[in-house]
């Protein structure tokens, strides 16, 4: 098959997929096929993949939502009231069914994360990021990191974990 | 007497690709999408791998222009770089869940395929 981006052939490769979560930031879903150019590295993804590709990224979304306090959390019906809907329209609303208020759910029932539904009422997308970005590419900023997970900014993603006590730098 | 010619800025445009076609080739899984789609799709609009194979079925071939609220069918051009393909370009207003989707596709003359390499919010 051509490249319809520069005419060239495309080779099948399987390598990680970048992915940019609104909820989780970077995630990498693991051994994604896809068709790339060897000429202009242009990309093209079969369909099966897709789903492999949410699979994961639903995964982890979910994940991070479940963790946190469940103090956060409201009813169906506190969250209704919140955005002046009635129960049923609350219910029934495609932008929520899709997810774009976050919610875990505890005994079949499904709680909102309180903060995502303020976020929604003044957007229409209550879809927040739960995670802190940490950067360590600055050396003046170097301190004792022993027993923390570092992660560098590179094109692939490298984690790696200092042993306690090994490198302090004061 | 004379035979009337059409005018042929009177002609409406149509897609080079069977829309037909494309839908078969789709259902059928003989598809490949732009590396970008999924996650535009699922961060413009919460949608799934089925949702975007559901959305592309709903695609019509009418010209866009005659009533941008209800035609999809924008304009169609030929391929820079692939002989033979033509790329046609759809945009569809409200086409699934009250979501606006602007997308292009061809379908590939040697291996029979078709390719969205553009699928996002219009």
């Amino acid at each position: 098959m051509q490249c319809n981006n520069c005419g060239g052939t495309y080779i099948e490769i399987s390598d990680d997929y970048k992915f940019e979560s609104l909820i989780a930031g970077t995630l990498w879903a693991p051994d994604i096929h896809s068709l790339r150019c060897s000429r202009c590295t242009n990309r093209l993804l079969a369909p099966g993949e897709h789903k492999k590709i949410l699979d994961y990224v639903r995964d982890k979304e979910s994940e991070l939502i479940s963790q946190q306090p469940i103090s956060h959390f409201i009813s169906a019906g506190e969250a209704a009231s919140m955005l002046a809907m009635t129960k049923q329209a609350f219910s029934k609303n495609k932008k929520i069914i899709r997810g774009f208020i976050l919610f875990t759910v505890i005994d079949d029932r499904k709680y909102y994360l309180k903060k995502s539904v303020e976020q929604f009422k003044l957007t229409g997308d209550g879809r927040i990021c739960l995670v802190v970005k940490e950067e360590y590419s600055d050396p003046l900023s170097w301190g004792d990191y022993s027993g923390k997970i570092i992660k560098f900014r590179q094109k692939e993603p490298i984690e790696t974990t200092i042993p306690e006590g090994a490198f302090k730098y004061e | 007497m004379d035979e009337i010619q059409e005018d042929p800025r009177n002609k409406v445009p149509k897609p080079g690709n069977p829309l037909h076609e494309v839908k078969k080739l789709i259902s059928q899984g003989d598809w490949y999408l732009d590396y970008a789609a999924p996650q535009t799709a699922w961060n413009d609009f919460g949608w799934d791998d089925g949702d975007v194979k559901r959305c592309l079925l709903k695609l019509n071939d009418r010209y866009h222009a005659h009533d941008p609220e209800r035609n999809h069918f924008w304009k169609q051009e030929k391929h820079t770089d692939i002989p033979k393909a033509v790329m046609d370009y759809y945009k569809a207003r409200k086409i699934m869940e009250d979501q606006s989707v602007y997308t292009h596709l061809f379908i590939d003359p040697l291996a029979n395929k078709v390719v969205v390499n553009s699928f996002k919010k219009l």
